[in-house]
């Protein structure tokens, strides 16, 4: 009885006609990834921190830098002094200000807004995460490719010097590498620059193997025997043949890395050598835990800040993995 | 004409958005029907009478029934077997041939109840079973039942010898997991022997040291053997083989067809031999059954279906194999291709590749009928010859 | 296989060559008078050591130079001393190691005792509440930074709940022996091993998802249930045997690093470990220190690849090595 049901159900033939011809690839990967609850708690999450990041400073009149000073119950800041001078007497810093209507998540030690802090330190985080991985990926790409198109010599050189890399602390020559830069009086706006290539240099090994890998594989294929036998020039067979071919796993890997790397920034801003004060990140914002009042007092200072971290790996994650099952042919769903 | 780009961009746009809509639609039925079909098969404590059945004629070992086995993808339902009827009778060999695709393998893993869940369910349909102590319906089996007529009464044979043994458990392992599991009161001496017996049995010579071999060790030919071993090593009344040779290079085709046969005339089982080879089935079968995208066009005595084929489809398959002593300037191949799987047209499958065409054609889908004693085919071209 | 070990040794060695010319490179683009500037923050720095230590470390040479000078001392097993520490640079690691050591092989096992067995049921559960739920908290993990974790423990558990100590290793002021001195530590010893735990099960959960995934679709799990076995058994036997293969492979390779430390976690409890240590010498620029416990470092990365390949072919019976 039951079964009958069923089968009329999805006796629909006309409707259901050329929707094979109709949905392209992309369509079915992107079909797979929406049904994926939890990636779509990734996209949510992340659109939310995009926005939140970069158009939240849009609603506030306060800046990354304005400090709060307080007199006789009166706050003025160091962008609109009202009429009050920070240099007279009786004013104070209005830091450590538990959350009210002004300040949502109150004011750090310094007395800035820890909310408007947030948005800027997620701007940096974006930031980093995106040119840190985008540099990964070039020279990773580059190398990579070259490893696996070209193959022998070339291709053990460059394998070593992954090795190379691949065994190198990455930890350990943050810390050289920032001490060097304060032996050198380095500026503080520019160490962040030099933040950024020199985790793009430590992290290629692993984007480089997975394309030499991917490569040697697709080498043996017949369409790119058949490239060759119409004569493609070699950067034009990596581009238009193999890049294609590793593109999933390239995106997967960079989602992922997104996180990763976002990880690694708060950490070294957290011990110091990452994003320096006083521009606001949210690994240097949860360093304020150190002091053990502020741990046991003022969670509004540290607890927001490394939630934020913890939500934006999240949903990096959470979209990286939908991705890598959306991509796979062999899921069956 | 940039202008009819654009419409036909928008046209493109509507149509998949309207695809979209419909993918989702269909992942949510399959969805409901999916769950209905797994807590079926999930069920424990199923009382015998539930599943118990008589057989229509005593002297089968099988008797599919109207099998439908459906596929509940994303891009619609694809009915892999489609209202398929087939009988094995005791001792004898049934081929089922067909081009790639047209539900043969479904149909015999719906025997072992082992098609790929969750999308892939058995809708409709029965498969008596002849068992020993009564027939059952396999359809309505219980799992846990199951495991004890899979590889003891009812064998598989697969088609990827390279794939299909466990690469991390020695061969004798293998086929001595398989022994003691159904029969537990088998000393394991006895049991090594048996194992080495039937090793000996599908020609291996050097049984012993075959006996301590990963599967990796040894080539296609001899994996194939051991899984022709495993098969027989618990004395089944029925074996499938499915498209046994495939995989394997001709030589070694020979070989195991050849074994087969020999095999077949040693033991007193039915088989259920599946194949898109002719050749194979000329040598083999006693019966042959002809499938087209997931229905039967053709049944018959092999002596029938090879001398005097009735469905174009059937012609069409026996002239495109090469024949030696026979002059032909190209081999012959049926044009066009199987039907899209998902929406099978409401008029005969085979219409739009047949060369043979009447106006009857466009209506109905031709049922299988009777026009020799043994022999039925699928095809409006003797709807009058036969009669009912 | 003996020769395989052979080739990787020798590449191995090539590799930390590698690393350590990149390393020293590294420290030599400092100023010339770094010498002067990290030894600024230690006050009883004599000029003598100041000269010791351009001398030691070649500052006073070309790049090349120094370097050979460097690498020849170090393969006669003196990599140098610690001058915060006093000591030989090997030494100070041989003795902190074993701190790092005993607080990561706990949190070792607990992550293989969770992280296995929940891949797995994840797996053969595919799609269902269990497996996202599974899914959820291993991402959460991987993506928890662990200074946040921490502080988020310490303040919950020590500051708040006071069930836990803050940081340290031993109960101050108490001197405790024997069994009492162990349960102390231990007592401290909780939530770092806590923090290392939740950061690392994530991935070997995932890891272990996916082979299994891998392996339940293969052909021979079919046959396995085409012989009659139960899915008990196809699961747990046929399947499990084979996913442990690339399972085992990667836990072998994580031995090695039980020794590494934990620069971050050791840091924020006061856990005077390899990681903690490290971080101090490289924060007060202990040159020779910073060279020894980063090769350190990646002699126990290679060494961690090594092992994973050995294991690799002493399990998988298909695998032999060349």
């Amino acid at each position: 009885m039951a079964e009958e049901k069923v089968l009329q159900t999805n006796n629909q033939p006309e409707e259901v006609a050329n929707l094979e011809k109709i949905v392209t690839p992309g369509q079915l990967v992107m079909k797979r990834f929406l049904r994926n609850k939890l990636a779509i708690a990734g996209v949510v999450i992340l659109v939310c921190m995009f926005l939140f990041s970069f158009l939240g400073p849009l609603f506030t009149s306060y800046g990354e830098y304005t400090i709060f000073f307080v007199k006789d119950g009166v706050e003025f800041s160091s962008d609109d002094h009202k009429g009050m001078d920070p240099q007279e007497s009786g004013v104070k810093i209005n830091g450590k200000a538990k959350p009210s209507k002004a300040h949502l998540l109150g004011t750090d030690k310094d007395g800035r807004d820890i909310l408007v802090r947030l948005m800027y330190g997620g701007r940096i985080s974006l930031l980093i995460g995106f040119v840190v991985v985008g540099l990964q990926l070039a020279v990773g790409v580059i190398m990579g490719g070259i490893a696996g198109y070209y193959g022998g010599v070339i291709d053990n050189l460059i394998m070593r010097l992954v090795d190379i890399f691949y065994c190198i602390p990455t930890l350990p020559v943050m810390l050289i590498v920032s001490s060097i830069m304060v032996a050198y009086g380095v500026p503080q706006e520019y160490k962040i620059y030099i933040l950024m290539l020199i985790m793009g240099i430590l992290g290629w090994a692993g984007v480089a193997r997975l394309v030499r890998g991917q490569i040697l594989s697709l080498r043996e294929q017949e369409f790119m025997v058949a490239t060759e036998a119409i004569g493609l020039h070699p950067a034009k067979r990596i581009m238009k043949h193999l890049i294609p071919n590793v593109m999933p796993q390239l995106i997967v890997i960079a989602t992922m890395g997104m996180g990763s790397v976002i990880l690694a920034e708060a950490s070294y801003s957290y011990l110091g050598i990452g994003v320096p004060f006083p521009l606001a990140s949210w690994g240097n914002m949860v360093n304020t835990v150190t002091d053990p009042i502020i741990m046991r007092e003022y969670l509004n200072i540290w607890f927001p800040p490394g939630f934020c971290i913890l939500l934006t790996v999240l949903g990096f994650n959470f979209v990286g993995d939908g991705l890598r099952d959306a991509f796979d042919p062999k899921m069956k769903r | 004409m940039s202008g009819m780009t654009a419409e036909m961009k928008k046209i493109k746009k509507a149509e998949q958005k309207e695809a979209k809509l419909r993918m989702k639609q269909i992942s949510k039925e399959n969805n409901k029907i999916i769950k209905k079909f797994e807590k079926e098969k999930k069920r424990k404590k199923v009382d015998p009478s539930e599943y118990q059945t008589t057989m229509e004629n005593p002297d089968n070992i099988i008797e599919i029934d109207n099998l439908h086995t459906y596929f509940f993808t994303d891009m619609g339902t694809v009915k892999s077997v489609n209202g398929v009827s087939i009988e094995v009778p005791k001792g004898k060999t049934v081929a089922l041939v067909g081009e790639s695709g047209c539900g043969k393998s479904v149909t015999s893993l719906s025997v072992m109840k082992l098609v790929q869940g969750p999308t892939g369910q058995i809708v409709d349909g029965a498969i008596r079973y002849n068992r020993k102590g009564g027939a059952v319906d396999i359809v309505k089996t219980p799992i846990s039942e199951m495991q004890h007529i899979r590889g003891n009464e009812i064998a598989m044979i697969f088609q990827e010898p390279m794939t299909s043994l466990n690469p991390i458990f020695t061969i004798g392992y293998q086929i001595d997991e398989t022994i003691k599991l159904h029969r537990p009161d088998m000393k394991d001496e006895d049991i090594k022997k048996q194992t080495i017996e039937m090793l000996k049995l599908v020609g291996i010579a050097r049984a012993e040291g075959i006996y301590d071999c990963y599967p990796h060790e040894l080539s296609g030919g001899m994996r194939q053997r051991v899984m022709i071993a495993m098969s027989l090593s618990c004395d089944p009344q029925f074996i499938i083989a499915d498209e046994p040779t495939t995989a394997l290079d001709v030589t070694i085709q020979a070989q195991i067809l050849d074994l087969l046969r020999d095999i077949k005339q040693k033991i007193d089982a039915s088989i259920l031999l599946i194949t898109h080879d002719l050749g194979v089935v000329a040598e083999m079968a006693d019966y042959v059954v002809v499938m087209y995208a997931g229905k039967i066009v053709e049944q018959g005595t092999a002596h029938e279906v090879f001398l005097n084929p009735k469905h174009p489809y059937t012609m069409g398959l026996i002239k495109s194999k090469p024949a030696v002593g026979k002059v032909v300037d190209r081999l012959y191949s049926i044009p066009g291709a199987v039907p899209n799987p998902v929406s099978m047209p409401n008029y005969c499958f085979f219409k739009d590749r047949c060369d043979k065409c009447l106006a009857k054609c466009n209506g109905d889908i031709p049922e299988l009928r009777y026009i020799s004693e043994d022999h039925k085919v699928a095809c409006h071209l003797y709807d009058s010859k036969g009669g009912k | 296989m003996r020769q395989y070990i052979i080739r990787r040794l020798f590449i191995s060695i090539f590799i930390l060559l590698g690393v350590s010319a990149i390393i020293y490179g590294l420290l030599r683009t400092a100023p010339a008078d770094y010498v002067s500037t990290i030894t600024n923050g230690i006050p009883d720095a004599t000029p003598e050591m100041k000269a010791k230590l351009t001398e030691l470390y070649g500052l006073d040479k070309g790049i090349v130079e120094g370097y050979v000078d460097w690498l020849s001392s170090a393969l006669k097993g003196d990599l140098g001393q610690s001058f915060i520490y006093n000591k030989p640079a090997q030494d100070v690691i041989k003795d902190k190691m074993w701190v790092s050591f005993w607080m990561a092989l706990p949190s070792f096992i607990l992550q293989l005792l969770i992280a296995i067995p929940l891949g797995i049921i994840s797996a053969t559960k595919q799609y269902s509440i269990t497996d996202y739920t599974v899914t959820t908290i291993a991402l959460i993990g991987i993506s928890l930074p662990s200074f946040f974790f921490a502080a988020v423990l310490q303040r919950a558990f020590s500051m708040g709940l006071g069930w836990f100590p803050l940081q340290g290793m031993v109960t101050a002021r108490e001197d405790y022996v024997g069994f009492a001195h162990i349960m102390d530590m231990a007592w401290h010893f909780v939530l770092p091993i806590t923090v290392l735990t939740v950061l690392s099960i994530g991935g070997l959960m995932r890891y272990s998802r996916t082979n299994m995934l891998e392996v339940l679709n293969a052909d021979y799990i079919r046959t396995a249930r085409a012989k009659g076995l139960s899915e008990h058994k196809v699961i747990y036997k046929h399947a499990f045997r084979n996913t442990l293969i690339p399972i085992v492979t990667m836990v072998g390779g994580m031995i090695p690093g039980l020794f590494s430390g934990a620069m971050i976690t050791e840091g924020i409890f006061s856990i005077e470990g390899l990681g903690y240590i490290g971080l101090k010498a490289l924060r007060s620029g202990d040159i020779p220190f910073m060279m020894a416990f980063t090769m350190f470092l990646a002699i126990l990365t290679l060494l961690g690849t090594l092992l994973s390949d050995i294991l690799y072919a002493v399990v998988d019976p298909r695998v032999r090595l060349k």
